[in-house]
């Protein structure tokens, strides 16, 4: 009877600590790059509430000099590209009458009027969902920007397969990923955790296919339109470093104050001889041809 | 059961034999080298067939023979200790059959591989990446413009990092389509991105490897005219399967035009040139319909 009331004790013992154990493993460390809601450099923070005070920034971005022309799109490797969107061209620099097409417009950093900076505010995630549309086998839009946690949705109108591959800078925070969306399949919804200028997007399926997207923490940016202009609504008045990033012309800050209900106008300008991208391509990387004497002409 | 299996095993080598006998066969080749390949593949067939066969009868006479429900129930096995004379015998056949066919297959293959290419070759770089083929011309020059890997932007259309401050790179043509002359030599210069993939037009009769790092030459001679389909013969990824290519191999005069263009217009005049050529279809030297490749 005693030895088996000692072996009840040390059965209830052994099971305690082994519930103790999977409670630890489970649940021990909790990844804070999960939750956003105390901004980027995870410091508490207030959330930012409108005053009715807010204003507006607008501008256009010009490019000057010469624009390369868009170059046709050889898409013959995939006939439903082809017949689909026969006239395609490149899109890295959109540009009309000296106007340039899909800069990433944004606050950068800066003070609000009341003295607090802005990178120390946090923003309430949007529940609206942003759209990368896969259609005639290039993406729409060209540039995105959400938020932090907000949802992003990723759509293939064509009838062919696509494979869309989000490329972040590696330790960033956000994670790297790369699913295939056959032709007729349902949206595929993600989320970043993290702000980032600017995540590449490709296409492993048509390797002309490219799309940045744009994390913030913050609602104040745009993508500069066909007329190369741009509108930040609903900003705190405050003096803000603005900044406009290209794929290929790299990025340009600018000061701007905004005042109470009042707006603010900022222009940008970019030169069409430049072409130094702050942004990886995301290629695969290529191994330089070595000599081989076996296998070459002798 | 015994039986019944025996006749089995006899019916399916009829038919495994009457399959080939009925005509079945590859693509039609289109190289000056390809009839030697069918006809290196045809000996191989027919003395590898009579082996089968012979082998398959003797098997099936075996089991009609020894079978369950042979009459010979009560008939006792030998026991053998085997036959050194005949064992050495049949492997030295064997061994001195594979290695004629072997001798006989070397030549043609290393004629594509070892050999250089003639002077007037025709060249085209084919750089193979996940999932798509890029094709490079050297333009009127001759020459091939300079390619650096860290140049490569391919939402900006350089696929292969093409230097455009090589003064040889300014007349290259790069495209997705491998376009060659009939009756005359081309060279292919062979490299890869990324994996392991491997050139395959059936109607070439040649397969080859394309490794990063390494740059394989091969050449042939293509003798008719027409459009066929260029496959990744390697699995070299998930997308392994949509990696097709098209080679389009055209009129002496028609390939001048097409390469005396300058780039920007080199697609367009593609597209018009592939309008006359039905794939799958096989056409003489000046461009009249001659048959089906398969």
């Amino acid at each position: 009877m005693m030895l088996k009331k000692r072996a009840r004790l040390w059965l209830a013992m052994t099971l305690t600590v082994s519930l103790l154990a999977l409670s630890f493993a489970c649940g021990g460390k909790k990844d804070t790059a999960e939750d956003n809601s105390s901004g980027d450099n995870g410091t508490t923070a207030k959330t930012f509430a409108p005053k009715g005070d807010e204003g507006t920034v607008t501008g256009k971005v010009n490019l000057t000099g010469t624009a390369p022309a868009p170059q046709p799109i050889d898409m013959s490797q995939d006939a439903n590209c082809k017949s689909k969107n026969p006239n395609a061209t490149t899109e890295t620099v959109v540009a009309k009458d000296g106007k340039l097409q899909n800069v990433f417009v944004y606050i950068k950093d800066g003070t609000l009027a009341d003295g607090s900076k802005i990178g120390d505010w946090t923003f309430k995630t949007p529940d609206t969902e942003v759209v990368l549309d896969q259609n005639g086998c290039h993406y729409v839009p060209h540039v995105i920007g959400l938020q932090p946690n907000q949802k992003l949705k990723v759509t293939n109108s064509d009838p062919t397969g696509h494979n869309i591959h989000v490329l972040p800078k590696s330790g960033g925070g956000n994670e790297e990923w790369n699913e295939s969306q056959p032709g007729g399949a349902g949206p595929i919804v993600k989320s970043f955790k993290r702000s980032e200028i600017l995540i590449p997007v490709k296409c492993n399926q048509h390797p002309w296919m490219k799309a940045y997207i744009g994390v913030i923490k913050h609602p104040f940016f745009a993508v500069t339109k066909d007329d190369g202009t741009f509108e930040l609504k609903g900003v705190p008045p405050g003096t803000y470093t603005l900044a406009a990033w290209h794929e290929k012309y790299g990025e340009k800050t600018a000061q701007v104050k905004v005042d109470a209900k009042g707006t603010a106008t900022t222009d940008f300008s970019f030169d069409a001889g430049g072409g130094t991208a702050s942004v990886e391509n995301g290629s695969l990387e290529v191994m330089p041809a070595m000599d081989l004497p076996m296998l070459m002409k002798h | 059961m015994g039986r019944a299996l025996a006749v089995i095993i006899w019916l399916l080598t009829l038919a495994s034999v009457v399959l080939f006998l009925s005509g079945w066969w590859f693509p039609t080749t289109i190289t000056e080298h390809g009839p030697r390949v069918d006809q290196q593949f045809l000996i191989t067939i027919i003395v590898v067939g009579i082996a089968f066969v012979a082998a398959q009868i003797g098997l099936g006479w075996m089991v009609w023979r020894y079978g369950a429900n042979s009459q010979n129930k009560d008939e006792r096995a030998l026991y053998t200790h085997g036959n050194n004379r005949l064992e050495v015998l049949w492997t030295v056949i064997t061994a001195v059959i594979f290695i004629s066919l072997a001798v006989m297959g070397q030549r043609v293959w290393a004629q594509l591989h070892f050999s250089d290419a003639p002077a007037d070759a025709f060249q085209a770089r084919v750089t193979a990446q996940q999932f798509s083929w890029n094709v490079q011309y050297p333009g009127k020059d001759n020459k091939f413009g300079r390619t650096d890997p860290t140049l490569i932007k391919e939402d900006e259309n350089n696929f292969i990092g093409l230097d455009d401050r090589d003064p040889n790179a300014k007349d290259d043509i790069t495209a997705t389509t491998l376009v060659l002359p009939v009756n005359r030599p081309a060279e292919l210069i062979l490299r890869s991105k990324d994996v392991t993939h491997s050139f395959w037009v059936p109607q070439l009769r040649f397969k080859q490897d394309l490794v990063p790092g390494m740059e394989i030459h091969v050449h042939f001679t293509p003798t008719k005219v027409g459009q066929f389909q260029l496959a990744c013969a390697e699995l070299c990824g998930m997308n392994h399967f949509s990696m097709k290519g098209t080679l389009v191999v055209l009129p002496q005069d028609q390939l001048n035009d097409l390469m005396n263009l300058p780039p920007t217009q080199f697609q367009p005049k593609l597209e018009e040139l592939r309008g006359k050529y039905e794939l799958g279809m096989i056409y003489d030297e000046k461009g009249t319909k001659i048959g089906k490749s398969y």
